[in-house]
């Protein structure tokens, strides 16, 4: 059993990290009713049991962990009943993390539904977070083959969510430097 | 998958948090700064604007937290079950209203530091509701009061609110001509005793008025109408 956050500390995380974590869920749900719910649900989560979060190095990538669990969860019991936009109907999007694909993240995005737990969190942490392998595979705690593998089994199945869509063409928002 | 920093350092960065590593990197990225300004802009507009109401989404949350289920363990994967959510707690997200005050929180303590030597008067208090006292100051004499405050050039006066249970409060001073002095800012606190932080001194003609105390949102509807049904009341009365 693991101690929660007090509500000065929850309220405080809202207003730094509010912005970041709505946004957050509803790039992932793509759905503004379940992206507020899984955004409450994160930080009650926080209220019943965050108290890790204090010693987090990185505050808001642990935070991101959380939503990113509770939007699969959401994802898998809404799969049947949800009804989702596309990405570039968010109007709190920002523009995509300049490192990755706008393409590919989208693509990566549709595609959360038909992914287990692990795919799902792998082609997060490479199609939205811009991670790069050896970060992915340090994080799930996998050899880099093995992630260099995995994600090429999801670009694969990414590629074929965007030739089945044609209209999934967007810009390029910059590109390493 | 890139040279840049992934995105939870960028957001983490354009939230405040400092990270050497992405400074040294946006002073060679333009992508990277363009992304961080924007995410800045819209993450401090959020700030301003939503955090305002903070105390009250915490506030739901809690009671939600209170009615469910027991504590869960969190990791860093998320892995809890969760109860269901109702829409107390819905997204507040759709009304910008820059006008509301910050809520601050303040941490319950027992050393609240009022005045040392008060002659006091007989209090009630009632559970569930806020109780509300007056300290008055007059050339160094302090007096607590509970019913009409009367008032001379020079008295001072500093709230003293108790609460049974954890709300957002506002406390300050109404005159009748409608000046309005803050004594405690809007603040999420948890049951308690707290004195204000500020204090209101009179000049040569005392304003009449009431020092008010309440939720923030009662607060300002009694300034406006002058209906105290919803808010913790003190008379404030010149003396000749």
């Amino acid at each position: 059993m693991s101690e929660g956050l007090s509500n000065r500390e929850v309220a405080d995380l809202y207003r730094r990290y509010g912005f970041f974590l709505r946004r957050r869920c509803l790039v992932l749900l793509r759905n503004s009713s379940l992206a507020d719910d899984a955004f409450q649900e994160t930080f009650m989560k926080l209220m019943r049991a965050g108290a890790p979060l204090r010693t987090a190095d990185e505050p808001l990538r642990w935070l991101y962990r959380v939503a990113d669990r509770t939007c699969f969860d959401l994802l898998r019991k809404t799969k049947n009943t949800r009804r989702s936009s596309s990405i570039d109907e968010m109007p709190e999007e920002l523009p995509a993390h300049p490192g990755v694909e706008p393409e590919m993240r989208r693509a990566a995005i549709e595609l959360l539904d038909a992914l287990d737990d692990e795919d799902q969190r792998i082609a997060v942490m490479a199609f939205v977070d811009g991670m790069n392998q050896q970060e992915i595979a340090d994080e799930l705690g996998y050899s880099r083959m093995t992630i260099i593998k995995r994600m090429a089994r999801l670009r694969e199945r990414a590629q074929r969510v965007l030739a089945d869509r044609p209209r999934l063409v967007a810009p390029r928002h910059g590109g390493p430097s | 998958m890139s040279e840049h920093p992934a995105q939870f350092h960028l957001d983490a960065y354009a939230a405040g948090d400092r990270n050497e590593q992405v400074t040294g990197h946006l002073e060679t990225c333009e992508a990277c700064t363009d992304y961080v300004e924007k995410a800045r802009a819209l993450a401090a507009a959020f700030s301003e604007n939503e955090g305002a109401k903070a105390a009250e989404f915490v506030l739901a949350l809690d009671d939600e937290r209170r009615a469910g289920s027991g504590d869960a363990v969190v990791d860093e994967r998320g892995r809890p079950e969760r109860p269901r959510l109702s829409r107390r707690a819905a997204w507040i997200g759709g009304t910008m209203m820059a006008a509301a005050a910050a809520l601050l929180l303040v941490r319950t303590s027992s050393e609240n530091t009022g005045p040392s030597s008060v002659s006091s008067e007989p209090s009630v208090r009632f559970k569930g509701k806020q109780q509300i006292a007056v300290i008055r100051d007059r050339r160094g004499e302090q007096s607590r009061i509970t019913t009409e405050v009367r008032v001379r050039p020079g008295d001072q006066i500093r709230a003293e609110i108790s609460v049974d249970e954890t709300r957002p409060i506002e406390v300050g001073f109404l005159g009748k001509d409608g000046t309005w002095i803050l004594l405690l800012a809007p603040a999420l606190v948890e049951a308690g005793t707290y004195f204000s932080e500020r204090a209101a001194r009179f000049d040569e003609s005392p304003t009449e008025g009431w020092v008010i105390a309440g939720h923030p949102e009662e607060v300002s509807r009694a300034k406006t109408t002058r209906a105290f049904d919803e808010v913790s009341v003190l008379p404030v009365i010149a003396e000749p």
